[in-house]
């Protein structure tokens, strides 16, 4: 069931934003799939990299058995964010899971 | 400008929970909020919840959980962590973690939001999760840091992550 109750915690410029952050992850899931893809197995790899997109520097590393993204405006002027995911067992599921943790990463901050 | 009656009030709770230096920040959640006094600061949490938005917009079904901190005194610097976990059988799984940093100082009564916690379901198996929040700023003068606040009423959701 998909539930709205608890979305009149948002006001109507909010639930604006929640949408185009959702649609900006939709589109970054289809049109950069090969680049997160790709992302997520220099992650596997490295443990860790940075790559600076429309003015902001991300930060993805492995700490604590957790994948972490670090976002910054590079004139620091503007919020920063940071997120975590569990990491999963296969392969396979780790690439799936980068892909989203990538999107949502780059959704909520560009575009 | 400050508000005299808030900033006594505030002092006063903060002078009560220096011990644990805990910001005297109320716990509240989107369904309780009306009657109660507010503390002059708070964070509010809703519970876990299928975005209908999020549906609505690409098809994909994701559990989500908002919070924000909002105080009656100006606070500066203020970091506002949301999670979410999910019930296990022997102990709760950790499944999404965000934290947003705001720079500059925050006027009284504007929020600080932290609504970008959301984790896309992979099955519709039922899960019951719960969000937690907890937040640190810099007020009159000095780092305080706000307890963990629980969403309530976290009803299972058809969606496996």
């Amino acid at each position: 069931m998909v539930s709205s109750q608890n979305e009149s915690f948002l006001n109507p410029q909010q639930h604006l934003r929640e949408i185009e952050v959702s649609l900006n992850f939709m589109d970054l899931i289809h049109s950069q799939r090969s680049r997160y893809e790709e992302q997520a197995r220099k992650l596997l790899k490295e443990r860790h990299f940075e790559i600076e997109i429309e003015g902001f520097l991300i930060t993805y590393s492995v700490k604590n058995e957790r994948f972490v993204s670090e976002i910054f405006s590079k004139d620091q002027k503007l919020a920063s964010y940071e997120s975590e995911i569990p990491i999963p067992i296969s392969e396979e599921e780790k690439i799936s899971a980068l892909v989203e943790f990538f999107a949502h990463s780059e959704a909520g901050k560009i575009g | 400008m400050l508000n005299l009656r808030a900033t006594k009030s505030f002092v006063l709770i903060s002078c009560l929970t220096a011990v644990s230096s805990l910001l005297p920040i109320q716990s509240v959640s989107a369904a309780d909020t009306t009657d109660k006094e507010k503390l002059p600061c708070r964070i509010q949490i809703n519970s876990p919840h299928i975005s209908s938005n999020i549906f609505r917009k690409t098809g994909l079904r994701a559990v989500k959980v908002n919070a924000f901190s909002i105080c009656n005194v100006p606070q500066s610097n203020v970091t506002l962590t949301v999670e979410i976990w999910k019930n296990g059988i022997f102990s709760n799984h950790f499944v999404f973690k965000t934290i947003t940093r705001s720079v500059g100082t925050t006027s009284p009564e504007r929020k600080i939001p932290n609504y970008n916690t959301f984790k896309v379901c992979t099955s519709f198996e039922s899960t019951t999760y719960n969000g937690v929040a907890h937040s640190k700023a810099f007020i009159n003068s000095k780092w305080q840091y706000a307890r963990d606040t629980f969403s309530i009423k976290n009803k299972p959701l058809k969606c496996g992550t």
